[in-house]
């Protein structure tokens, strides 16, 4: 079955197509929702209600595009949601970031890291820094977009990826040194 | 910055398309919550923004098709009834000549409708006299001609076809009381012109058909001389009909036609009027009072009453809240829930029966489902959310503390399905009526669901039911309320109407249960907009 003509069952209610559909995607769906959640219970919580949206709303995906692009845009709001990110005024405290270490990662330094690692390094950032740059370098949305989405400025969104990346890198830094 | 980029993008192609283990119990609950959400009826899960949207769309739409596919069925009868002329116009049986007559007001245009006055009129004989203007027999014995038709001769300046047909229906009731009227306004005219009117030829026929040619010279109009009524004030005007005539014609009138009419006497006024000023006996201006004459109609007394109706709407609606401290200690916390909780949106949908008595009272009774909506915000702030950073081998390496102000919103619904009894006064013309209405609404069931702020600061869900101990329980059944409005309504064509009210509902009782800290009603105004079907 194509997956035009699995929509197409799913918006038709077919209930073996829906699994199909959730059998399809939900894997990385759930990797998307792992990213943004604070623990892996609401991450699930996160890709339930995700997947509940996504069949309600089969009916309006214009098969225009990526039907997976169409999916994760769902999960990826449902997680902002969750956590009522567009009404948050965030004050981030005991935790100061130094100016960027000058001393240059080497490519090789992350080139060993596993996608299970860089997941625990991104989730180990502020929650603040971790959906700006989940957003910004893995979902691809610009400052502007990101900025709509959560109700800042675009100029904080770029400085909080900075900050975020600055604060990646320094962790995968010492990883170095204790692989060393 | 290519440091930056590749870093990116190796962040992305590592996670972009990474995929974790489901647990199987996700599909599962995403199985069980979608069927949890399933409406208990098909209707209710219809009944969302959207659908209402279409059906309010779809109710205006139809009604606007009815009205516009129900007016070439009129045309397409008239039609049909015009060629039918043809055919008879063959079978001559009476003819009628009328010079220099010049008449005014009387349609030329002719359907069937108008067949009842042509054929009692035929049942009249009128005597001739030496120096009558105009004369008319009769000799049908038949008092109901099914068909007849006068056909203007050549020599006429308009040719005026008219027809009949025995068949009268109720609802060209007000055309044939248009023509009457005409009718005797025209009398005057009629007179001052001094029509010379002559009985060129006079052919009986007791068959059921019968058709009368009329050959007017010189006329500067032609008139319209086949229905009964016309016959009638021309006949009385000229003092040519005879009293017996014109009790019969009175009977016949009152056989065929129930409307409402003007009083005798205002007819018979004018038509002694008319008789005196061209000189009629002075005792048979006296005979006209004795007359027992058919009355004329109003104009539309009677069109708003007597129907039966069936009414669809839909409505916006806005709900003014009404919160009160039930213990009169919580002043605090009734600050409190009215600033947690706001009127969003509001709708009603309905349909009702409405039987409008012939003297206007109107008794109207329907279903009618209503939705409030109410936005639920809860602010908590200073919330501090500590977050534990790990390394790659799962040790803390460090805290987070964020502090953040959260503001949590959803909506409260409240639902009802009512049955409004209602009694009102209907007035109108053919086009607009307005109805003024209003009486109790009784509520069948009511349930709710959504949020509201505890008396600890918390949002506390909210239910449905009867439980005493349950301080958030709304009530399944709000009681009685009241709720009245003024329709107008339009008429697009003979069975349909399209209306807009604004109205308003009142419930006595509160929503919430007796136990609640505040008690909570709605009280709504709106607007229905809908149509209405005339059974």
């Amino acid at each position: 079955m194509t997956e035009n003509q699995l929509i197409k069952a799913c918006i038709r209610e077919d209930a073996a197509s829906q699994k199909e559909v959730f059998d399809r995607y939900s894997g990385r769906m759930l990797s998307v929702c792992l990213r943004y959640a604070r623990s892996s219970a609401d991450a699930e919580d996160i890709l339930q209600d995700a997947f509940i949206k996504v069949f309600d709303k089969m009916h309006q995906f214009k098969f225009e595009g990526s039907f997976e692009g169409w999916i994760r845009r769902i999960v990826v709001n449902t997680a902002l949601k969750k956590y009522s990110l567009r009404r948050y005024e965030k004050e981030v405290v005991g935790y100061e970031i130094k100016d960027k270490d000058e001393s240059s990662i080497e490519a090789s330094a992350y080139s060993d890291l596993t996608a299970k690692d860089l997941l625990d390094l991104i989730n180990a950032l502020p929650s603040g820094y971790k959906i700006i740059f989940n957003l910004y370098v893995i979902e691809g949305y610009q400052h502007d977009e990101i900025a709509e989405m959560l109700g800042i400025q675009p100029g904080t969104s770029r400085s909080q990826l900075v900050k975020a990346r600055n604060m990646l890198q320094k962790q995968i830094l010492e990883l170095q040194k204790i692989a060393v | 910055m290519s440091d930056m980029k590749n870093f990116d993008d190796f962040i992305h192609s590592g996670l972009n398309k990474h995929s974790s283990e489901v647990p199987s119990h996700i599909w599962d609950n995403i199985v069980a919550e979608r069927n949890k959400r399933k409406p208990t009826g098909f209707w209710l899960g219809f009944l969302n923004y959207r659908n209402v949207a279409l059906l309010a769309g779809l109710l205006l739409a139809s009604g606007t098709g009815i009205a516009i596919l129900s007016n070439p069925t009129n045309m397409a009868n008239t039609n049909k009834f015009s060629s039918s002329l043809t055919t008879l116009n063959s079978n001559t049986s009476k003819t009628i000549s009328s010079n220099n007559t010049t008449t005014k007001g009387f349609n030329k245009t002719r359907s069937s409708d108008q067949v009842d006055y042509t054929a009692a009129a035929s049942s009249y004989r009128s005597a001739s006299e030496s120096n009558n203007k105009e004369s008319l027999q009769h000799s049908t014995s038949d008092n109901v001609i099914k068909n007849s038709s006068a056909t203007a001769s050549p020599s006429n300046t308009m040719n005026s076809d008219l027809s009949s047909n025995s068949n009268t229906t109720t609802t060209n009731t007000h055309r044939q009381k248009r023509y009457f009227i005409a009718g005797i306004e025209n009398i005057g005219v009629i007179q001052a012109n001094t029509a010379d009117v002559q009985s060129d030829k006079l052919a009986t026929d007791n068959s059921s058909n019968s058709n009368d040619d009329v050959n007017t010279n010189n006329s500067s109009s032609a008139t319209d001389h086949t229905t009964r009524k016309h016959r009638t004030a021309r006949g009385l005007t000229d003092g040519y009909m005879s009293e017996t005539d014109m009790g019969a014609m009175a009977d016949n009138d009152q056989t065929t036609n129930n409307s409402q009419f003007l009083p005798q006497s205002f007819l018979v006024t004018r038509l002694q009027d008319s008789a005196q000023k061209i000189g009629m006996p002075e005792m048979a201006i006296n005979n006209l009072a004795k007359l027992n004459l058919p009355e004329c109609p109003t104009v539309e007394k009677n069109t708003a009453g007597n129907k039966q109706y069936v009414e669809a709407y839909i409505s916006p609606d806005y709900g003014i809240r009404t919160l009160s401290d039930s213990s009169k200690n919580n002043s605090a916390y009734l600050q409190q829930r009215k600033q947690s909780t706001s009127f969003s949106s509001a709708f009603s949908i309905g349909a009702r029966y409405t039987k409008v008595l012939k003297s206007g009272i109107s008794l109207a009774a329907g279903l009618n489902y209503s939705q409030i909506n109410e936005k639920f915000t809860i602010v908590e702030n200073n919330i501090s959310v500590t977050e534990i950073r790990y390394d790659n081998r799962g040790n803390i390496v460090g805290t987070d503390t964020i502090k953040e102000t959260q503001y949590k919103t959803s909506h409260n619904h409240y639902h009802s399905v009512d049955v409004p009894l209602l009694l009102g006064y209907e007035m109108g013309n053919d086009k607009i009526h307005i109805n003024i209405n209003a009486g109790p609404v009784m509520n069948i069931y009511s349930w709710q669901h959504g949020q509201v702020l505890s008396q600890d600061s918390m949002p506390e869900s909210i239910s449905s039911g009867k439980s005493a101990s349950l301080a958030y329980q709304y009530k399944t059944n709000v009681g009685l309320g009241v709720t009245g409005g003024v329709s107008v309504f339009y008429k697009l064509n003979d069975q349909l109407h399209v209306f807009a009210e604004p109205y308003f509902r009142y419930n006595f009782g509160s929503m919430t249960n007796g136990n609640s800290p505040i008690q909570q009603k709605y009280t709504t105004v709106g607007m229905h907009i809908g149509l209405r079907l005339d059974l």
